[in-house]
């Protein structure tokens, strides 16, 4: 070998071998990074699923606030049915105890309430439990009215619970 | 020196290593990205919160006590407590607020009225790690001379941003 192929050779060398050093130190730091990648993935999956729960506990929490100041008493019974489907455990056992007073009360002053959700937030979230606070905004026509719409604002504390793949409300608190 | 450096002497493997030291510098600016530079997810209606609860549990208590900062005041200390209500606003919030209380004023001392807010509930509605909307109920009491203290339950919505001072209050509605 000619001493310029040689020195070319012994070039070549050198760069390869410093190559190989760099390469070693990238892929070990892709080896660090892609575990770091895989937790960090798990992480998110598990952030998302929380995440994805605050918009399930407002959403049932804001329809149960609506069936419940949404009443009309020429349809009581599917206005309480309405507020029935979506409670459970003690709020529920209330609901079904009174709703026969309920609509005596809806027949006699022929009530009327209509609102909606202007604002809901939540005030607690665990896996299977959540406390969701409400503010309404709506009228109530009745006897005591004479029949015309009043502004009725209501601000509700709800207790919820998942059970059977829903949040249902558990507990309904008028805060005054 | 052919025998010795034939491997590590040739063209080939340089060329091997370098597409092999390419590849992985693609693969960690991939992780890189992937770690530090994803953009945080949106916030929307199915998913309204986007943050851990550490993060806008802090915001939702700042949003709390500013709130009863802001809307709590007294005719004995008025100009001084529009000064420190600013200092838990943006500027921009803080400029609306000071045109506001400016209008009232007058009126505010002449009355002798002290108002008393006190947050009794608060939830958080939607939330970034840059911006949180808290729900508040508040409970207002309104003391004037001569005149019996007037209760009233009503609500707020905040706007809390964060920034360099903490979370500032950017807007305030109440219902």
């Amino acid at each position: 070998m000619n001493p310029a192929r040689r020195s070319h050779a012994r070039l070549n060398v050198g760069l390869n071998v410093g190559l190989c050093v760099v390469a070693l130190v990238l892929a070990s730091a892709a080896v660090v990074g892609g575990v770091d990648v895989q937790r960090t993935r798990g992480e998110r999956a598990d952030a998302a699923v929380e995440q994805a729960r605050y918009g399930d506990v407002l959403a049932a929490a804001t329809k149960e606030a609506e069936a419940v100041i949404n009443l009309d008493y020429r349809h009581p019974r599917d206005s309480t049915a309405t507020v029935a489907a979506g409670a459970t455990g003690k709020f529920r056992r209330q609901y079904d105890t009174s709703s026969a007073g309920v609509t005596k009360v809806l027949l006699r002053n022929r009530s009327v309430m209509d609102g909606k959700v202007v604002w809901a937030g939540v005030v607690d979230l665990h896996q299977d439990e959540a406390t969701v606070i409400v503010a309404t905004s709506g009228t109530v026509a009745n006897v005591q009215t004479g029949g015309k719409p009043v502004s009725r604002n209501f601000r509700l504390k709800l207790d919820l619970v998942h059970t059977g793949g829903r949040w249902l409300t558990s507990d309904l608190e008028f805060v005054g | 020196m052919t025998a010795r450096g034939g491997f590590l002497g040739s063209a080939r493997t340089t060329t091997v290593l370098l597409v092999v030291v390419a590849l992985l510098v693609a693969v960690l600016a991939g992780e890189s990205w992937y770690l530090w530079l994803r953009p945080e997810p949106s916030v929307s209606a199915s998913r309204p919160v986007v943050t851990g609860q550490l993060t806008h549990q802090a915001a939702v208590d700042a949003a709390s006590s500013a709130t009863e900062e802001i809307l709590s005041t007294s005719y004995a200390d008025y100009d001084q407590q529009v000064r420190q209500a600013t200092s838990k606003m943006t500027d921009a919030f803080a400029a609306d607020y000071r045109k506001t209380v400016s209008d009232l004023r007058d009126r505010f001392i002449a009355d002798r009225t002290r108002l008393q807010v006190n947050v009794v509930d608060a939830g958080v509605v939607r939330a970034s790690s840059q911006r949180v909307v808290a729900l508040l109920f508040l409970d207002k009491y309104v003391h004037k001379q001569g005149q019996a203290t007037a209760f009233t339950p009503y609500r707020a919505l905040v706007t809390v941003v964060h920034t360099d001072h903490g979370w500032l209050v950017s807007d305030l509605q109440t219902r």
